[in-house]
């Protein structure tokens, strides 16, 4: 029996130990989902009554307000222009669902029209705005946004009262001559506090209330709110600007409570509040997990002490010890192999049981911790830890994040009209489209948060961020942003309803919008409410110089795409010519594009949209197959000993087995190889790996040959000409442009041509231009030159015509 | 052939820009075509129709456009003061417009503004037109517009305009269709409400024989009384009546736009629509009396003799003009009553 405290003395230490930790992290957690969530709702609010200012402006700024005002004569003003004022503050009022009551006062203080909606309390209906406040002072686009309630009913809003004034045009406008006409106050209900309060998760039983600066609580989750008061502790902190906004603990509706407060401005407190019990439940649990294993085992102990042998004992409890030390250290999953079916082995698997019920315990925490409950996305904490993770390594890495910020679109109206759990239904429909969008990648493994992870969270509301790490450019983020507005395209069902729903985009790149997190947020959020005001379901980069460029790469993909499956591209053929019989030996096939609504896209464009995305690959193929198809055609006419030349992308060698690719259509079209010749550029073999070289080599065999064009662009020429088959280089125009005046550029080109002999190496001479130009070359031993003075780039039908026909045996 | 096409295209361009357009922004059928036709070979110009629904309608159109693309406006009595006030229309004159000399001074000073803007072209009453085949009971009174008998439901037409609803509405209840009391205001508006959900529309019946009133799909209409004779050649069943009640006496105007490019051209419009010959085809051709006494002395005798167009003493002393100078308050409220109507 004295075997028995040393048994159980370890696993009540064990248990203790486990507990504690258990506790602590628990309630670590819980504080800081309490943080998270309270950020979230003031931001959200504050988000709220920023924009009721700003529409207060814009429609303030309305050119028929603007005419109202300054017609002083009254039978002008309600004969004429009374009715189209009401019209326009009606349709504002309909365009504008979150707005109730739109309200003109003329400079007596009295209200003159009004529009509002059924629903609007008219009990909050102001008559006048004279004694509300002074406003007769102050700047141009000053707007006042109170929180108001109405002593009568209950009933809250929040209103923008904004002073009019009207410059007087007969005097210097420099000078400010302005006088105060009347007042607009616009009014929004407040059923956005009300929803946030309904949607607040905190745990189980937590929530959230507002407040306003007199302590009157205006909302919490369920029952009669009329005259309850926060604590006076809580109310003084937060009249108090100098305290910070928590977390306090105290009692709140008759429980202890942990309370974190955050301002949300117009005069709402946003109140968090989490039951302490709450807190503890968690712990508790645990401790009679504990308690009662600890208990089994003192009693089986016992029993089990009585039946076997002490030494039998020793060594599996030897092993529990070891077990629980492990435990103790943080691995919650110990290898505990103890066999049989005694009760020691009994008193094993329920130890096991227990360690296992641990860490699920600590799984289920940290889950509830990052992420969002109702759709199981990661939430704005696990977010923010991952923004800033990836920041740091864009840092270093110098590369590019894109930061999206997603708001449904009249998501208000599918609240109103279907009710709270439609609307949750269709963000859990919208989180999982948008997160079938991204690369599926699951962000958090192992509690290491992956810095190269594509994630989509859940802020909160109808609010959605996506992040997108380690891009190349700009580009990629707004082909995101269009595939998530295409995946909200089909309808979703939520029971017998189809709910079309769109989002509104705002994108933000870092590092040119912002550096920190916070910046890129405001960046994309500011991005975001563009793009609301471009007319919703679209997307807008912060920085606007980048939303024309994005729009046009995208057309240009999109009708590329169509163009490469219409067949809708040309090839036009410029000549080579042989310096010294002045014969020409063969083509140049330049892709042309004339798209019916962009108009003639040259190369240089289209090439580098087709590069970024896959357009590259059916392009290459197409320009290789028509090259090929036309050689069949000349050759057919009779015309043949000559060659075609093909430019191929790097993005070409680096994903395709070029060699099969060209096999395949030299037979297809029963072509000799050395009719076809493809281009590379230096840049394009700089990328290339080892591999790409045994695809080029295999190439070489084939009997196709390879030029290098843009020679002398690049960085070290000779070593490419070295370690790549190279039967051909093409000197780049920029060279022989100054050939005659400049004797830098004679002398690289001199230079080149040698060495192109020492190598045995074809040259060719482009952008040749004049009789001087090609008496040069002729002079330093080019092969072959190519230029408008040897003729332009045209149709093939025109290309053939200066050739006669030659019939060669191969033909 | 490319030089022959060219010329074909600069003559054309040529021919355009010789064929000078007037711009004229008024009712639908509220002229003689005839008469139109023959301004147009006279002048070698084309007049433009601009139609608007009612009165207020036209006023909506001029604020929304600053007044800007109209050469001739028909304003009516009652705005001719105001849209005047505000600039849009030029002061007429016996130079521009020498026949003003046969215009019935009483007419021209009829309404403030009216003698410094316009040249009456029209004036007359507001009645009903009904089907007297579709109604079970004859209608002889506002009132009997205003709550309808069953087969009246649903097939009425109102003017769209807040003072012709609002004036009925007061007339009915036996006040001024001036009124600036609020509290018969609000009488008014309960009794235009009371009537919106047995009302077809708030328009002007179209005067073709494809109008509502032919069709019979609408049985009632507030209408001007020589669109209801109009009416008649199409449908020999419709009645006009001016109820005893009383009715609002109007006249409307010609008038220069400010902003016209072609100021002179309008007036010599104006002037042509007041020859004597003319004007008296026209007349008759609208069945309404004509302000332009010359033209009186040609009409038939019979014609000055229908009571629905000239009305008789009793009519005339029964009813009143549409006051211009109301109280601003009064207007506003007119206005709210029309906007909570619309919505």
């Amino acid at each position: 029996l004295a075997v028995v405290p040393l048994t159980v003395l370890p696993l009540l230490g064990i248990g203790w130990f486990a507990y504690t930790q258990l506790q602590e992290t628990s309630e670590q957690r819980a504080r800081e989902q309490l943080a998270t969530l309270l950020d979230q709702i003031a931001l959200n609010t504050e988000a709220r009554v920023t924009k009721l200012g700003a529409d207060t402006r814009v429609f303030a700024s309305s050119p028929l307000v603007e005419r109202y005002l300054r017609t002083t004569n009254e039978d002008q003003r309600y004969q004429l222009l009374y009715t189209p004022l009401l019209h326009l503050l009606d349709d504002l009022l309909d365009a504008y669902d979150e707005y109730t009551r739109l309200q003109l006062f003329l400079n007596d203080g009295l209200e003159d029209a009004v529009a509002e909606r059924s629903d609007a309390g008219p009990a909050l209906r102001l008559l006048s705005v004279a004694d509300i406040v002074d406003l007769s002072e102050g700047e141009s686009d000053y707007v006042e946004v109170q929180l108001i309630g109405s002593v009568d009913d209950g009933s809250l809003a929040l209103r923008a009262i904004k002073p009019l004034w009207v410059l007087d045009r007969s005097k210097d406008p420099l000078l400010g001559f302005r006088s105060l006409r009347g007042y607009l106050a616009v009014s929004m209900g407040l059923d956005f506090l009300e929803s946030q309060v309904r949607s607040a998760r905190l745990g189980e039983t937590g929530y959230v209330v507002f407040a306003d600066r007199s302590g009157r609580v205006l909302f919490q989750p369920e029952g009669s709110v009329l005259g309850r008061r926060l604590p006076e502790m809580l109310w003084q902190r937060l009249i108090n600007p100098s305290e910070q906004g928590g977390p306090w603990t105290g009692r709140y509706a008759d429980r202890t409570v942990l309370l974190e407060a955050r301002y949300a401005g117009a005069g709402i407190f946003a109140v968090g509040v989490l039951p302490e019990a709450e807190l503890k439940a968690a712990g508790r649990r645990l401790g009679g997990a504990v308690a009662l294993a600890t208990l089994v085992t003192v009693v089986l102990s016992v029993l089990f002490l009585f039946v076997v042998l002490r030494h039998l004992v020793m060594r599996p409890v030897r092993k529990l010890h070891l077990a629980t030390e492990e435990v103790g250290r943080g691995n919650l999953a110990p290898a505990l192999k103890i066999e049989g079916s005694d009760e020691l082995a009994q008193l094993a698997s329920s130890f096991v049981r227990m360690a296992e019920n641990v860490r699920q315990s600590a799984q289920q925490i940290e889950y509830l911790a990052y992420r969002d409950s109702l759709t199981g996305l990661p939430n704005r904490r696990l977010f923010m830890e991952h923004l800033a993770a990836v920041l740091r390594q864009a840092q270093r890495d110098q590369t590019i994040v894109a930061l999206l910020f997603l708001d449904l679109d009249n998501f208000k109206r599918v609240n109103d009209s279907l009710g709270h759990a439609a609307g949750d239904a269709l963000i859990q429909e919208v989180a999982e489209r948008l997160a079938a969008t991204v690369r599926a990648e699951d962000v958090v493994a192992h509690g290491q948060v992956r810095s190269s992870a594509e994630i989509v969270s859940r802020l909160g509301g109808d609010e959605f961020v996506v992040l997108l790490p380690n891009l190349k450019d700009m580009e990629v983020a707004a082909r995101v942003a269009k595939r998530m507005l295409e995946a909200l395209t089909q309808p979703c069902r939520l029971g017998n309803d189809e709910i079309y729903a769109s989002v509104s985009i705002g994108i933000s790149l870092f590092p040119n919008d912002g550096e920190s997190p916070e910046s890129l947020i405001r960046g994309a959020d500011t991005a975001m409410y563009h793009a609301k005001e471009q007319g919703r379901n679209n997307f807008q980069f912060y920085s606007r110089s980048l939303n024309a460029a994005a729009v046009r790469r995208l057309t240009v993909e999109t009708r590329l795409r169509r163009a490469i499956e219409d067949e809708a591209l040309r090839l036009n053929y410029q000549p080579q010519v042989d310096v010294t019989t002045g014969d020409v030996i063969g083509f140049e096939a330049l892709a042309r594009w004339t798209d019916p609504e962009l108009g003639v896209v040259p190369p240089t464009s289209f090439v580098g949209v087709a590069e970024e995305s896959d357009l590259i690959i059916p392009l290459s193929d197409w320009t290789l197959a028509e090259a090929c198809r036309q050689m069949r055609a000349w050759r057919d006419e009779g015309y043949s000993g000559r060659f075609v030349s093909v430019n191929i992308s790097a993005v070409m060698l680096r994903r395709q087995r070029l060699h099969s690719l060209l096999e395949r259509h030299l037979q297809a079209f029963d072509l000799p190889p050395e009719c076809i010749e493809i281009e590379l550029t230096e840049t394009a073999l700089i990328s290339t790996g080892d591999e790409a070289v045994r695809h080029l080599e295999k190439v070489r065999e084939l009997g196709v040959r390879i030029a290098l064009d843009d020679f002398g662009t690049g960085y070290s020429s000779l070593t490419y000409l070295r370690r790549f088959p190279i039967q051909k280089i093409k000197i780049d125009r920029s060279f022989v442009k100054d050939l005659e005046v400049d004797a830098g550029d004679a002398s690289i080109v001199s230079a080149t041509l040698a060495m192109a002999r020492a190598l045995d190496v074809v040259t060719t001479a482009e952008g040749v231009e004049t009789t001087g130009q090609l008496e040069i070359l002729r002079l330093r031993g080019c092969d072959t030159v190519q230029g408008y003075l040897l003729g332009r780039p045209v149709p093939p039908e025109q290309a053939i015509e200066s050739l006669q026909p030659r019939r060669s045996s191969t033909g | 052939m490319v030089i022959l096409g060219l010329v074909l295209v600069l003559g054309d361009v040529a021919g355009n820009e010789a064929q000078q357009e007037l711009v004229f922004l008024t009712w639908a059928d509220y002229v003689d075509p005839d008469v139109v036709a023959e301004f147009e070979a006279e002048e070698g110009v084309k007049v433009q129709f601009v139609y608007f629904e009612s009165d207020f309608k036209r006023n909506e159109i001029l604020v929304q456009t600053q007044a800007q693309g109209f050469d001739v406006a028909n304003v009516d009595g009652g705005s001719i003061g105001v849209v005047g006030g505000r600039g849009w229309l030029m002061p007429v004159s016996e130079q521009t417009i020498p026949n003003l000399a046969h215009t019935d001074p009483a007419q021209r000073m009829a309404y403030e503004g009216g003698q410094r803007y316009g040249v009456p072209y029209t004036w007359g009453t507001i009645g009903i037109a009904y089907r007297a085949d579709l109604v079970e009971q004859p209608i002889e009174s506002w009132m009997q517009l205003f709550r309808p008998e069953p087969a009246l439901h649903g097939k009425i037409v109102m003017i769209e305009d807040p003072r012709e609803l609002v004036g009925m509405a007061l007339k009915a209840l036996g006040h001024s269709i001036n009124s600036e009391n609020l509290t018969e205001l609000a009488e008014a508006e309960r009794l235009l409400q009371e009537q919106r959900p047995l009302v077809k529309s708030y328009s002007y019946v179209s005067l073709t024989e494809r109008s509502a009133l032919v069709t019979g799909e609408a049985a009632a209409a507030m209408v001007y009384n020589g669109d209801a004779l109009m009416l008649q050649q199409y449908e020999p069943n419709i009645r006009f009546v001016v109820p005893p009640e009383g009715t609002g006496m109007w006249v409307d105007y010609l008038a220069v736009l400010s902003s016209s490019p072609r100021k002179a051209l309008a007036a010599r419009f104006i002037d042509f629509m007041n020859r004597p010959e003319i004007a008296a085809r026209n007349a008759e051709y609208l069945y309404y009396a004509t302000p332009n006494r010359a033209a009186e002395r040609l009409l038939p005798s019979e014609f000055l003799a229908d009571d629905r167009i000239y009305p008789n003493a009793e009519t005339l002393r029964r009813s009143e003009p549409f006051v211009t100078k109301l109280a601003p308050r009064a207007v506003k409220a007119r206005q709210k009553i029309y906007a909570r109507l619309q919505r």
